[in-house]
């Protein structure tokens, strides 16, 4: 009886579920749900093969119009997983939309998590700093190493995450890469890398210097040389430490410290301080 | 600003925003051809001056660092900052630092066209609801890659274009005017600026206080010792591996 049923997906139209969600994520981003245009979108390929008609049709993108969000590359596996679960209900076995919607709001959040935190942003950051740290010294390869990398990180992650998420169902979250213990170690090596860079960029990128100086009878003393003889980027290094502790410790917006990092550069400039 | 010039780097504006499924949608336009490093290259090839793209969009990249969009909030349009900035900065022929400057209201600007943007596709939404029921794929495309595609391309393509092809004479010429004192300002506002975007990546980083120490052994390694960035990350990779596979290591070895 199965046989009879039972779709020809095959991983070409998972390929192509990949390519769509790959692009079409943020095209049609809406206040009120998010990325669910795109998720339904994406899963026509599947659903072209499985659906006998245009009402079958209409009820399984309609089941995808729902809220959805997360972090689109380190997501891509539930996108798999809920055509897989397709897959499954054209299949015969009875799966009512709502086990759709848990599903899907239930992943959508940690993968959101762990993209943004550990994907979008360390790493990220990390391979940036290291390419705008090459592109400072002049090196043409700083943006290019960069490009190439994480175009290929991204495209590649995103296409395999479909087909895992295809292959292994709604098992995707027992997996080893997912476990906790995975990504707590991947956080830990990517913090004190990016850490480490980050530091090293920070003397890079920030500058500040004073041009304080006293006479005193015949010699002239420069506030800056005393300052350089104790540690050099000792003034820029104050001043991200000082931003850093109002962000993190005293929860000062990006907006206020942009404004008083502003009005700091203003006053110390006119008064002859910087 | 030659005409040609003006179309393509505003083009860029429209391709590498995080909407723009065409470069390969937000990991691949945001992430990567969004950043204002990237867009350094791409104007610098455009206006024939790599070796100070770069270097600009390098510099106005490190004001925005940290930014990420969780959840779709966006705190800055780093697209724009990034190619309208390096863009009239190269026309205008100013230094690094007041290229950071001239980014950062151009980032503020930007993010109503993603707000506007979003509010607009909250409205469609919902005649994607009806197309979708109806089950018409074709329509949905549209819904999905079409409309909102031709909107977002009015919204970037038009301000940028106005702004590159007919701001840059304006700019070369107020820049020419800029009194001492104020070029003063700007650089050192440019130059502390960056500390920003340092700050919110450490918050991001700093999953303990204790890993602080990471960060100003960085710091060291370039301010005072002045090695170049390649060899800090290997000895950041070298510190990652003492620090945690010698730590399970031990732990598996008892």
């Amino acid at each position: 009886m199965a046989e009879k049923m039972n779709p020809e997906v095959s991983k070409k139209d998972i390929y192509k579920v990949g390519v769509r969600w790959l692009m079409s994520n943020t095209s049609a981003w809406n206040w009120e749900r998010m990325q669910n245009v795109a998720f339904a979108w994406s899963m026509v390929p599947v659903l072209k093969k499985i659906c006998k008609n245009k009402e079958e049709m209409g009820h399984a993108l309609s089941r995808h119009m729902s809220f959805f969000n997360t972090e689109p590359t380190i997501g891509s596996p539930l996108v798999g997983a809920v055509a897989a679960m397709e897959v499954q209900k054209a299949n015969g076995e009875d799966i009512p939309d709502d086990v759709f919607n848990a599903i899907k709001s239930g992943l959508m959040g940690p993968m959101a998590a762990l993209g943004d935190s550990l994907f979008a942003s360390t790493g990220n950051a990390l391979l940036l700093s290291f390419g705008m740290g090459l592109a400072l010294e002049g090196n043409v390869m700083g943006p290019i190493i960069f490009m190439v990398l994480w175009t290929a990180i991204t495209v590649g992650f995103t296409l395999w995450g479909v087909q895992f998420g295809f292959r292994e169902g709604m098992k995707i979250m027992d997996s080893e890469i997912f476990s906790p213990a995975m990504i707590a170690r991947a956080t830990a090596f990517l913090s004190i890398l990016g850490l480490t860079v980050v530091g090293g960029l920070s003397a890079q990128f920030v500058s500040l210097a004073t041009s304080i100086s006293w006479t005193n009878g015949e010699s002239t003393t420069q506030l800056q040389g005393i300052l350089d003889g104790l540690m050099p980027g000792l003034l820029p290094f104050i001043i991200i430490m000082v931003t850093w502790y109002l962000h993190d410790k005293k929860n000062m917006s990006v907006i206020k410290l942009l404004l008083m990092l502003i009005v700091i550069g203003t006053i110390g400039s006119l008064l002859h301080v910087f | 600003m030659t005409l040609i010039q003006a179309v393509l780097i505003a083009l860029f504006t429209y391709l590498a925003w995080i909407a723009t499924p065409w470069l390969g949608g937000q990991g691949v336009s945001y992430h990567v051809f969004g950043k204002p490093l990237v867009a350094g290259l791409i104007v610098g090839l455009i206006m024939g001056d790599v070796k100070n793209g770069i270097i600009i969009g390098a510099t106005i990249n490190a004001l925005y660092i940290g930014a990420v969009t969780p959840g779709g909030a966006m705190a800055s349009d780093i697209n724009i900052a990034g190619y309208v900035g390096t863009a009239l900065a190269l026309s205008t022929g100013v230094s690094a630092e007041m290229a950071v400057s001239i980014a950062v209201p151009l980032g503020l600007i930007g993010t109503f066209v993603w707000q506007l943007f979003a509010t607009i596709n909250s409205f469609l939404v919902h005649k994607t609801d009806q197309y979708a029921a109806e089950g018409d794929v074709a329509k949905l495309t549209f819904m999905t890659i079409g409309l909102p595609q031709m909107i977002a391309f009015v919204f970037r393509f038009v301000p940028a274009f106005l702004v590159l092809y007919f701001g840059a004479s304006a700019a070369q010429n107020i820049v020419q005017f800029i009194p001492e004192w104020l070029t003063g300002i700007i650089t050192v506002i440019g130059g502390i600026l960056p500390a920003l975007g340092m700050a919110v990546l450490l918050k991001m980083l700093l999953s303990t206080p204790s890993l602080i120490g990471y960060f100003i052994i960085g710091y060291i390694l370039i301010a005072a010792l002045g090695l170049p960035i390649f060899t800090v990350a290997l000895i950041g990779i070298g510190l990652a591996m003492i620090s945690m596979l010698h730590k399970s290591e031990q732990e598996e070895a008892y």
